[in-house]
């Protein structure tokens, strides 16, 4: 019940808003800037209260981002997807493998939302990004593009978090793909690069 | 207040900044679009990745799955109309058309994990901006005529562009308290970006207590202070500058990337562009000075 009055909340912002611009749009003198008055002062009220309260409703957000805080002790996760090809060797999948999707975005789907799921519906998920992997290791072997870079190359806006791509992949298809959730700590990670305590949360076959 | 109020909205502007404001809100937004060719396909992903309890989310924005055809059909339009856009071309209709699908899709990016950061994603402000434009009355002659009715688009757009920012601190303030801004958390989150990303300066910064409190006392103010922009033009200027080494350093600290970086543009002083690039050609200010001489 919550979720629909939410929900219907924030389409409703949307729709005033529109419905106060088309009246800007139509309106004529000698009340045309008391009208585009009105609807100035809802742009910002809407705006200023997702801000304030910090209550997403896109498109009128929160830009809540990068909001942690922390101490250079605290042990933290760092999430990974990995392929496995016949031979049992663990192959990391680049970032945009399942594009449009975006590898830390499917980290929250996967975290969140994929462990409610049936489990016949886990398992489809499972297939499905079995193949996207698959698909892209494929294309990544040919020498053609994937992700972002398809379209226009070396031209495209990259996505915000710049993680490195994967150029290196595997020979043989994957036969699996591995979920981990790697464990580490900051100061630790600047003494050793390599200190991650990997824990395996998925791993699924075709 | 009113006059205050009225002084801000509606003095005359431009047609050419109401017309850049348009051009550089549809190049963002096609950039991004050419950018993420795979986005109308979400539609054809299984069905598990769209559960039913959550379909007011999808629904909210028009998503409906297994439409792939037509999505992609509906994702050439948007970029048709941005195109039409961007070379002037039934410019009110051709933003009201992008805008509303703006609002479809650029969700598609995060809808199956609850959207944790579209707003990041460099197409929100196009999105509204450009419906903003729609309702706005289209510029006419050249790009020195001068309306009340160019002014107030122009600075609303520019005024939701800068809340990015202000919302960004207020945002480090409920969740992260005043201890957001110092050099232990700046010095926390450039170790744990090098630990997924290796960006060159992470571990340099990390390393230098002053330079972490430098970052973390310059983000607030930094951010803080982003709408003051719109309003005082003296400071944009300041303004403007400090936003190009504050995401060049964040890219370099923690190989975090600005999508919107290019709506930085949206403040710029077309005006004093113009005059600066064609000297001595009379611009809509000076005429205005002139006529006044001649009145008098």
């Amino acid at each position: 019940m919550t979720s629909v009055v939410v929900e219907a909340a924030k389409f409703a912002s949307f729709l005033l808003f529109l419905a106060l611009g088309i009246r800007v749009a139509r309106s004529k003198d000698p009340n045309r800037m008391r009208t585009i008055s009105v609807f100035i002062g809802f742009v910002i009220v809407v705006h200023l209260f997702s801000g304030f309260t910090q209550l997403d409703n896109w498109p009128f957000p929160n830009h809540a981002v990068a909001v942690g805080r922390g101490h250079d002790g605290l042990r933290l996760p760092r999430f990974a997807l990995y392929g496995v090809d016949a031979k049992g060797r663990e192959w990391p999948l680049d970032s945009e493998s399942f594009a449009p999707v975006f590898e830390t975005i499917l980290h929250y789907w996967l975290t969140s939302r994929y462990p409610a799921l049936s489990p016949a519906d886990q398992r489809a998920a499972e297939v499905f990004l079995l193949e996207r992997a698959e698909a892209a290791r494929r294309a990544t072997r040919a020498g053609k593009r994937i992700g972002f870079a398809a379209r226009i190359g070396p031209l495209h806006l990259p996505y915000w978090f710049l993680l490195p791509p994967v150029r290196d992949v595997s020979a043989e298809p994957y036969v699996r793909i591995r979920f981990y959730r790697r464990w580490f700590v900051p100061r630790e990670i600047e003494r050793n690069p390599t200190a991650f305590q990997p824990e395996l949360i998925e791993e699924w076959s075709r | 207040m009113k006059e205050a109020w009225d002084r801000f909205w509606f003095t005359p502007g431009t047609a050419r900044s109401a017309r850049a404001v348009r051009i550089i809100l549809a190049v963002q937004a096609l950039w991004i679009l050419l950018s993420r060719p795979q986005i109308p396909s979400l539609t054809s992903w299984p069905a598990a990745f769209f559960p039913t309890s959550h379909r007011l989310e999808y629904l909210r924005f028009g998503i409906v799955p297994g439409v792939a055809t037509l999505e992609s059909g509906l994702y050439l339009l948007l970029h048709i109309a941005l195109v039409a856009l961007i070379i002037g071309v039934f410019p009110r209709a051709m933003a009201a058309v992008a805008g509303l699908l703006l609002y479809h899709f650029a969700p598609f990016e995060e809808i199956i994990a609850g959207m944790p950061h579209t707003h990041f994603g460099g197409l929100t402000v196009p999105a509204v901006g450009l419906l903003i434009v729609a309702f706005a009355q289209r510029p006419t002659g050249d790009g020195d005529q001068r309306s009340s009715e160019y002014r107030w688009p122009v600075a609303l757009i520019q005024l939701v562009f800068t809340f990015s920012y202000l919302f960004a601190f207020l945002a480090k303030l409920r969740f992260g308290g005043p201890g957001w801004f110092t050099a232990e958390n700046m010095r926390t989150y450039a170790l744990v970006n090098w630990a997924y990303a290796q960006p060159p300066l992470a571990l340099a910064v990390a390393r230098n207590p002053a330079v972490c409190w430098l970052v973390a006392f310059g983000t607030l103010v930094f951010e803080a202070s982003a709408p003051l922009a719109v309003f005082w033009n003296r400071f944009r200027r300041a303004w403007l500058v400090a936003a190009l080494a504050f995401h060049v350093g964040i890219v370099l600290t923690l190989k975090i990337f600005f999508p919107s970086m290019l709506l930085l543009l949206l403040l710029v002083d077309w005006d004093a562009v113009s005059e600066w690039v064609r000297p001595g050609r009379r611009t809509g200010r000076e005429s205005l000075d002139a006529s006044a001489q001649q009145s008098a």
